[in-house]
């Protein structure tokens, strides 16, 4: 049944992505071809660009725009999906359905990665092939790792891999616990309301849960606050400079990330299983 | 023979309200039972907390022996009016999702539900007028092979042939060990079918009896219901 149902979510989420890439690539295509036939005259950082440069540095742009608005929109359906009676009517426990979930969510923004650096790659091989001056460009870049002591030391290409991989895993991380953290104030808030006394109107639940939402990050800024006095998030340690003892707390930050995150998962499991009802909609 | 839902002791409160209160409920296979009740008597609470979706409540609430929440889920069809799913969602779709996420979901059976209710593939959710869309959720409800149905208001704002259609299904598609739960503030749509009735009134379950035992004392039970209202107004 878990399977069924990550199949299902991941179908549903997987969809609208692929509408995304789909306009994406269209309108990157359009715009490409307006520019060849001087229909449109792109200008990328207050300079002119080729119409397949151009092309490729909007379709980039976008990716990077549609990946965070994607990740937002993710989290607001996960955070739906959860609240959807449809689906909580299938036998599958709680635990099993909050996890599916937020495993076909992940997935499914795993995919846009990958189809965002496919479709990439295409427009730049493209690009590479159609615009003499790009590959002049890109074969002068990659030139350059050729001459000797261009890496330097092993000690500082090491240095640089693990600061890059503790750099991924950080982002990875970060991008878990906002979610969690939405998913906390969602399940929470409405756990508080559902205890609270009955409200007069729609308009006055929705003020008192703002109000519920609001204080709750308020208390958990002062957490924040109070735990930002013994322990450094790799954010700090990478605005800090990364050097020599610095660069060994990395992989410990992180590793306190990892609790922080697990910690809001177990926290939101245990109100998902024991408070959070789906909406009735009748 | 083993009750298909044994209810004991079951309290449940809502925003410091309590809306069930001491519900005790024994129900046999095979048999179609009436829950009536005025609205806001708790029915549909009631049956949400029986199908695992509302949560925090006190008791015990078994399904065909299972207790657990979702344990019990596999052993219950809800009427659910489909809410959670898109409106651009073609009823084709609904049935395929359907399919996949429920092992018990019986095509065949559903097809000729379909067929009996003169409903179209080709429609969106969204198009469906308030009676076909509660067609549907009872053929997809009735499609799946359980031991409790839980009918919530299934004749709602529809129409008298909608009702028919849907009284004449669950006669002719219950299966001979199913139970069919149905709760309704209208008596006289199901009084035909039914084998008990279960009251609930100010949040508890007021009475529990058959239907020809009713019907003994010459009694409609259009007539028992609306007699026990009018003892608690006088």
């Amino acid at each position: 049944m878990f399977g069924r149902f990550f199949t299902v979510t991941l179908n549903g989420k997987v969809k609208r992505i692929n509408l995304i890439v789909f306009w994406q690539i269209i309108s990157t295509i359009l715009l490409t071809f307006f520019t060849f036939f001087d229909l449109v005259h792109l200008r990328v950082n207050d300079r002119s660009v080729s119409p397949f440069l151009g092309g490729l540095e909007i379709f980039f742009s976008t990716a990077i725009v549609l990946c965070f608005l994607l990740y937002i929109m993710t989290c607001i359906d996960t955070e739906r999906i959860n609240s959807n009676e449809s689906y909580r009517l299938i036998p599958l426990s709680d635990i099993k359905y909050y996890l599916g979930n937020l495993l076909s969510s992940v997935t499914s923004f795993l995919y846009f990665i990958v189809i965002e650096i496919i479709c990439f790659v295409i427009f730049a091989g493209a690009t590479y092939t159609l615009d003499q001056k790009f590959q002049s460009d890109v074969n002068t870049f990659f030139n350059r790792f050729d001459s000797p002591g261009f890496f330097g030391a092993p000690k500082d290409v090491r240095a640089v891999a693990w600061i890059a991989v503790n750099l991924i895993i950080f982002l990875i991380l970060l991008a878990f616990l906002i979610y969690f953290f939405i998913s906390f104030l969602n399940l929470s808030s409405r756990a508080i309301i559902d205890f609270l006394p009955g409200f007069p109107s729609k308009t006055f639940l929705t003020i008192s849960r703002l109000f519920i939402i609001v204080l709750l990050c308020w208390i958990f800024s002062k957490i924040a606050n109070f735990v930002g006095e013994f322990y450094q998030t790799p954010l700090d340690l990478f605005l800090t400079g990364l050097q020599g003892e610095s660069l060994n707390l990395l992989a410990l930050s992180n590793l306190g990330m990892l609790v922080f995150t697990l910690l809001f998962l177990a926290i939101n499991l245990v109100l998902f299983t024991n408070f959070f009802e789906p909406n009735e909609k009748r | 023979m083993e009750n298909v839902l044994e209810i004991k002791n079951l309290n449940y409160k809502k925003n410091q309200r309590t809306i069930l209160s001491e519900i005790n409920l024994s129900l046999k296979p095979g048999k179609i039972i009436a829950l009536l009740g005025e609205n806001g008597a708790g029915k549909t609470t009631l049956m949400r907390v029986i199908a695992g979706v509302a949560k925090n409540y006190r008791g015990l609430v078994n399904v065909s022996g299972e207790a657990k929440d979702f344990k019990r889920k596999a052993h219950l069809s809800f009427t659910e009016s489909l809410n959670g799913f898109s409106g651009s969602l073609k009823i084709d779709q609904v049935i395929n999702l359907y399919e996949h996420l429920y092992d018990d979901f019986d095509r065949e059976q559903f097809e000729q539900l379909f067929k009996f209710m003169r409903l179209s593939k080709n429609q969106r959710l969204s198009q469906l007028s308030k009676g076909m869309r509660e067609k549907l959720v009872i053929a997809l409800t009735f499609s799946r092979k359980v031991d409790l149905y839980l009918l919530d208001e299934p004749f709602s704002g529809i129409d008298s042939m909608a009702r028919k259609q849907i009284i004449n299904s669950l006669i002719r598609w219950k299966d001979e060990k199913a139970t069919v739960l149905i709760s309704d503030h209208f008596v006289n749509e199901i009084t035909a079918i039914l084998d008990e009735v279960v009251v609930i009134k100010n949040k508890t379950i007021l009475t529990h009896q058959s239907a020809e035992a009713i019907r003994e004392k010459n009694e409609s039970i259009e007539d028992f219901y609306e007699s026990l209202y009018q003892m608690e107004e006088e």
